[in-house]
C-alpha cells in the first residue's frame, strides 16, 4: 500500500514537468489572447509580458512554481487574477456531484443491461440491449445534450433552470432539476459501453471451468450467476469504471458547456484558449491526482471483490 | 402532452441539431418581422456653437412604460476586468461598461432611430461648445448626477473634477503620467492632448495642441466613460470593482462566477422615473443552441450574440412572437493586405485582388441578399451603396490583365491567414469563397491556419500576407480611417503614404462638418482605389431577438450590449 502511495509521487512529478512544457509548445501566452484585438503593439506587450515574469527562463519559471506548490502556493491565474486553487476549488462541487451522479446512473444501466444481456444470450433481450448499447456508443454525448435540450424547449417550453447553481441542501428540487438531465446524458453514454464490457466479460466467465462445475453440481442459475460468475467478471468492468469515473471528475467540457454548469472541465477549456498557464498546470495535475487517486482506489477494490488477490 | 407537440418537438430538435452540425450559410426566407433599414444620412456631428441645456431626445415610445421585472440576456463568459482601458479581455466586461458607467454624451436610441445612427446627444454633459479649431472642448455638466451609493464612492455627487480625473486615466497624462502604468488602451481617443482643466465643479475644458475634430464622438465613447477616483484610491486598479453613475449597478451579492451576474437598478440614477427594470441578469450560457433553447423555454429574454443568418431563421420559426431585429453590421469584414510584403508591394497587385471579388456574392451567400458592400475606412454614411457600387468593380478580365502588367501572366500565389475555430464557421467559409473567387483570375491564396492570437501577434508583428476578420470601430469614421497612418498600432497594412497622410491629418483637423465629410471621401478613395491599403468583402448581417413583453427596444452599434434605460417589461 506505501509502495503504491509513493509511486505516485514521481508519476505526478513526471506529469507536471510534461504539462509544464507542453502548454509552451503551444504557439502565443496569455497576453497574446487577452491583447488579440488591442491596438497594442509588440513592444507593449513585451514590456507587460516582462512586468509579470513571463519572460524568465523556462527553469527558472518552473523552479518558482513548484516551490510555490511545496508551500501549497500554486500562484493566481493570469486571467482571472484569482488564486489558482480557489478557481478549482468553487467549482469542484460542481464537477464532483455531476461526476458521481453519471457514474452512478452508468453502473445503475450498465451492469443490469450487461447482466440481462448476457443472461440471455441471443434471445431478443440480448439483440435489443446490444442495439441500444452500440447506438449508445456512436452517438455523440454532445449531440444527445443537444438534442434533449432543445426537445424539451420546443415540446414543453422548459429546460434546467439557468442562472446559478442551486445547493443540494438548500434547494434540493432545483438543484436536481439541474443536474438529472446531464447526468442521464453522461451516463446514458458511458454505460453503453461499460454494458457492452459487462456482457462479453460475463460470457468469457460463464465458460470458465468453475461455473460450468457448479452447474454441473446442480447450483440453481441465480446462484451462479450472481454468486459465483458476476463477481470475477467485475474485475475488468471496475477497472473499467474506475477511468469512466476518472475522466468525470476531470470534467466533461462540453455537457458542462451545453448545460451551463461551471464546472473544472470548462475551466480546464478556458485555461487552454486563455492560455493561462498557472491555471491549467494546476487543473492538469489535479486530473492527474484524480485518477492517481482513482486508480488506487480500484486496485484496493480487487482485494474485496478477489480474496485471492491481498495487499501488504 | 399532445403528440402534435411531441411530433414537432422532436423535428425541431432535429432540425437544430443538423444546423448545427452543419452551420453553413443559407439563404434565409425573403420576408422578415422587423428590419432596422440603414440610415441614408448620418445625422451631422454637433456643431461648434454651444448646445441647448436638454433632456435627452425624446423617443418614439411603444405605449406606457412599466416599472419593475428582469431583463435576462445571454453572455458567453464571465468579466473578468472591469478597467476600461484593458479591452480584448472578455466582451461581457464592455457591456457592463456600458450598463454601469455613462459618459459626457451620449447617442440615441430606440425605437425609429437607425441602428446605424451615430446622434450625438447630452448626458453626463448637458451641453458643449467646441471651438472654431476644434482645439478646446468645454463641457457643461449636468448638476444633481451621482455615483451609485455603494462604498467606497458612498453615493456622492460626480463633478468635473471625476471628469478630469477619469480623462487622465485614460489617456495617462496629468496625474498618471509618471505612474508606470501599462499603456492606455483608448489613448488615441485623446491624440494631441495638451490638457484637461476643471475651473469648476459643474465645467471641464479638454485642450488639444492640434485641432481634433473626432473628438465630440470620442467622448461619447462607453470605454472612456466618467469613474469615480475611489475605486483606484482602494484598490490600484480597477479590475475588480464597477461603480459609477449609469442606471444599472452589479450586485457582487447576487451574482455567482460562471452562471450569473445580476445588475440592479440604480435608484439614485439622474433620470427620473429611469431606468425601468429592475434588473439586468446575465446569464451564462456557452453554447449557441443551448441559448436558443433558453430563449424558447422564456428563461432568457434577448438572444443574438454571434447569430447567423440560421440560427435566426431557427430561432424565429420557434419563437413567432418573439420580436426580431435584423441591421446591417457598421463594421464590415475587413481585407488586410500587408503591403510591406512581395507581392502585395505592387499597387497592381493589390488592385487585381479588388477587381476580382465579386461582392454580391458575398453578400448573396452570407446574407442572404440583405448584407450591403462596404468600403474600408468609410462608415455606412461615407458613400451611398451606389456610390460604392460605383466605386468598386467586378471586373476579373482588369483584374488578369493587370496582373500580367505586374508580371504575373501565369498568376500569383499568395499566403492567407485565417483561423479554423475562433472566429467560427462563416470566417472560414468566407475565406474559402474568396479563395475560389481569386483562383478564377489567377491568383492563388495558399491558406494557412492559425489560433486567433497567433494570428493576431502575426498582424500585429507584421508577419502576415492577408488575412480578413471583422473590424472594431468607435464613434467617429475617423475611428477606422486613422488606421492608415503610420503612427496609427493598427496600420497593420504598413502604408506610409504622405498624400493620405495629409488626408488623414486634414480630417482630423478640419472643424467644418461638410468640409471635414468630403477629406474622409478623399481618404477613402485614396485607400480602396488609387492605392488600395485596404478592402472590405461585404457589410454582414447581424441579428438580435427579444420577448414580445420586452418594449422599446432597439439596439444601436454605439451601444455595447444593450440600450436599456428606456426599455421596460409588460407581461
Amino acid at each position: 500500500m506505501m509502495t503504491r502511495l509513493s509511486l505516485m509521487l514521481p508519476v505526478i512529478f513526471g506529469i507536471s514537468l510534461l504539462t509544464f512544457g507542453l502548454v509552451r509548445v503551444i504557439p502565443g501566452d496569455v497576453l497574446d489572447v487577452m491583447y488579440a484585438d488591442s491596438p497594442m503593439n509588440v513592444q507593449e506587450i513585451a514590456e507587460l509580458r516582462h512586468r509579470l515574469g513571463m519572460d524568465k527562463p523556462i527553469h527558472i519559471q518552473y523552479a518558482e512554481w513548484m516551490g510555490g506548490l511545496l508551500r501549497l502556493d500554486a500562484g493566481n491565474s493570469l486571467w482571472t487574477r484569482r488564486p489558482v486553487l480557489q478557481e478549482i476549488a468553487d467549482r469542484l462541487p460542481v464537477t464532483i456531484q455531476l461526476a458521481f451522479m453519471a457514474f452512478a446512473v452508468q453502473l445503475l444501466i450498465a451492469i443490469p443491461v450487461g447482466v440481462l444481456s448476457a443472461t440471455n444470450q441471443d434471445k431478443p433481450s440480448d439483440q435489443l440491449a446490444r442495439f441500444l448499447t452500440i447506438l449508445g456508443t456512436a452517438v455523440p454525448d454532445f449531440w444527445l445534450a443537444t438534442i434533449v435540450l432543445v426537445f424539451l424547449a420546443s415540446s414543453i417550453g422548459w429546460i434546467p433552470p439557468l442562472g446559478g447553481v442551486a445547493s443540494l441542501r438548500e434547494d434540493p428540487l432545483v438543484n436536481l432539476q439541474q443536474f438529472i438531465l446531464p447526468a442521464l446524458v453522461l451516463g446514458a453514454s458511458g454505460a453503453a459501453s461499460l454494458a457492452r464490457l459487462t456482457r462479453n466479460t460475463l460470457l468469457e466467465v460463464i465458460r470458465e471451468d468453475y461455473v460450468r462445475t457448479a452447474f454441473s453440481k446442480g447450483l440453481v442459475d441465480r446462484s451462479v450467476w450472481y454468486g459465483h460468475a458476476i463477481k470475477n467478471a467485475m474485475i475488468p468492468v471496475i477497472t473499467n469504471a474506475g477511468s469512466h469515473l476518472g475522466f468525470l471528475l476531470g470534467g466533461t467540457v462540453i455537457i458542462e458547456s451545453i448545460f451551463s454548469l461551471p464546472g473544472v472541465g470548462l475551466l480546464t477549456l478556458n485555461a487552454i484558449q486563455h492560455r493561462d498557464v498557472p491555471q491549467l498546470e494546476i487543473n492538469v495535475l489535479f486530473l492527474a491526482i484524480v485518477f492517481t487517486c482513482v486508480n488506487l482506489a480500484v486496485d484496493l477494490s480487487y482485494g474485496w471483490l478477489d480474496p485471492r488477490i491481498r495487499y501488504r | 402532452m399532445s403528440r402534435h407537440r411531441l411530433g414537432f418537438g422532436l423535428l425541431d430538435a432535429l432540425v437544430v441539431s443538423v444546423l448545427v452540425a452543419s452551420c453553413g450559410p443559407a439563404a434565409p426566407p425573403a420576408a422578415e418581422k422587423q428590419v432596422a433599414k440603414p440610415a441614408a444620412e448620418q445625422a451631422a456631428p454637433a456643431a461648434k456653437e454651444a448646445q441647448p441645456a436638454a433632456p435627452p431626445a425624446a423617443k418614439p415610445v411603444a405605449g406606457t412604460p412599466k416599472n419593475g421585472g428582469r431583463f435576462s440576456v445571454q453572455v458567453v463568459d464571465d468579466p473578468f476586468d472591469w478597467d476600461p482601458t484593458d479591452r480584448g479581455k472578455s466582451l461581457p466586461q464592455q457591456w457592463g461598461i456600458g450598463l454601469a458607467y455613462e459618459s459626457l454624451v451620449g447617442f440615441k436610441n430606440g425605437p425609429g432611430v437607425p441602428f446605424d445612427a451615430a446622434q450625438i446627444q447630452p448626458e453626463l454633459a448637458e451641453r458643449w461648445e467646441v471651438s472654431p479649431d476644434s482645439t478646446v472642448f468645454t463641457f457643461h455638466l449636468r448638476p444633481g448626477v451621482k455615483f451609485a451609493n455603494i462604498p467606497p464612492v458612498n453615493g456622492r455627487e460626480m463633478t468635473s473634477a471625476d471628469v478630469k480625473w477619469s480623462f487622465e486615466y485614460f489617456s495617462r497624462t496629468g496625474e498618471f503620467k509618471d505612474k508606470n502604468l501599462p499603456k492606455g488602451q483608448y489613448d488615441w481617443m485623446f491624440e494631441e492632448l495638451k490638457n484637461i482643466e476643471a475651473p469648476d465643479p459643474q465645467t471641464v475644458r479638454v485642450n488639444f495642441n492640434k485641432p481634433f475634430a473626432p473628438f465630440l464622438y470620442y467622448a461619447g465613447s462607453p470605454f472612456i466613460p466618467v469613474m469615480p477616483h475611489e475605486i483606484y484610491d482602494h484598490d490600484g486598479h480597477f479590475h475588480d470593482r464597477i461603480i459609477g453613475t449609469g442606471p444599472f449597478q452589479l450586485d457582487v451579492a447576487a451574482s455567482q462566477k460562471g452562471t450569473r451576474w445580476v445588475f440592479k437598478k440604480n435608484p439614485t440614477y439622474w433620470q427620473p422615473g429611469k431606468p425601468h427594470f429592475d434588473e439586468v441578469v446575465w446569464l451564462v450560457v456557452r453554447d449557441d443552441a443551448a441559448a436558443m433553447a433558453a430563449f424558447q423555454a422564456k428563461q432568457l429574454d434577448w438572444v443574438g450574440e454571434n447569430m447567423t443568418t440560421n440560427d435566426s431563421e431557427v430561432v424565429r420559426r420557434a419563437n413567432p412572437q418573439a420580436e426580431m431585429f435584423e441591421y446591417v453590421r457598421v463594421a464590415p469584414i475587413h481585407l488586410y493586405m500587408n503591403t510591406r510584403k512581395q507581392p502585395l508591394d505592387d499597387v497592381r497587385v493589390r488592385k487585381a485582388i479588388s477587381f476580382g471579388i465579386d461582392r454580391d456574392e458575398f453578400v448573396k451567400v452570407f446574407t442572404g441578399g440583405k448584407g450591403g458592400w462596404a468600403l474600408a475606412g468609410a462608415f455606412p454614411d461615407t458613400f451611398s451603396q451606389e456610390e460604392i457600387r460605383q466605386i468598386l468593380r467586378y471586373d476579373p478580365a482588369e483584374s488578369r490583365r493587370l496582373l500580367a502588367d505586374a508580371g504575373f501572366p501565369n498568376g500569383v500565389e499568395i499566403e492567407y491567414m485565417y483561423t479554423p475555430k475562433s472566429l467560427g464557421e462563416q470566417h472560414v467559409q468566407e475565406m474559402e469563397l474568396l479563395q475560389a473567387q481569386l483562383k478564377k483570375v489567377g491568383i492563388n491564396l495558399n491558406a494557412k491556419p492559425f489560433e486567433y492570437a497567433d494570428l493576431s501577434n502575426r498582424r500585429r508583428a507584421g508577419d502576415y500576407f492577408m488575412s480578413h476578420t471583422a473590424k472594431a470601430i468607435e464613434g467617429d469614421v475617423d475611428s477606422y480611417l486613422w488606421t492608415w497612418h503610420p503612427t496609427s498600432r493598427s496600420n497593420y497594412a504598413g502604408v506610409n503614404d504622405p498624400a493620405l497622410n495629409a488626408l488623414l491629418e486634414g480630417q482630423r483637423r478640419e472643424s467644418d462638418a461638410a468640409k471635414r465629410r468630403e477629406i474622409a471621401r478623399q481618404a477613402v478613395r485614396t485607400i480602396n482605389v488609387d492605392q488600395v491599403y485596404g478592402l472590405t468583402l461585404y457589410a454582414g448581417v447581424d441579428y438580435q431577438f427579444v420577448q414580445p413583453w420586452v418594449k422599446n427596444f432597439a439596439p444601436n452599434f454605439l451601444f455595447p450590449g444593450w440600450p436599456v434605460v428606456d426599455s421596460w417589461i409588460e407581461r
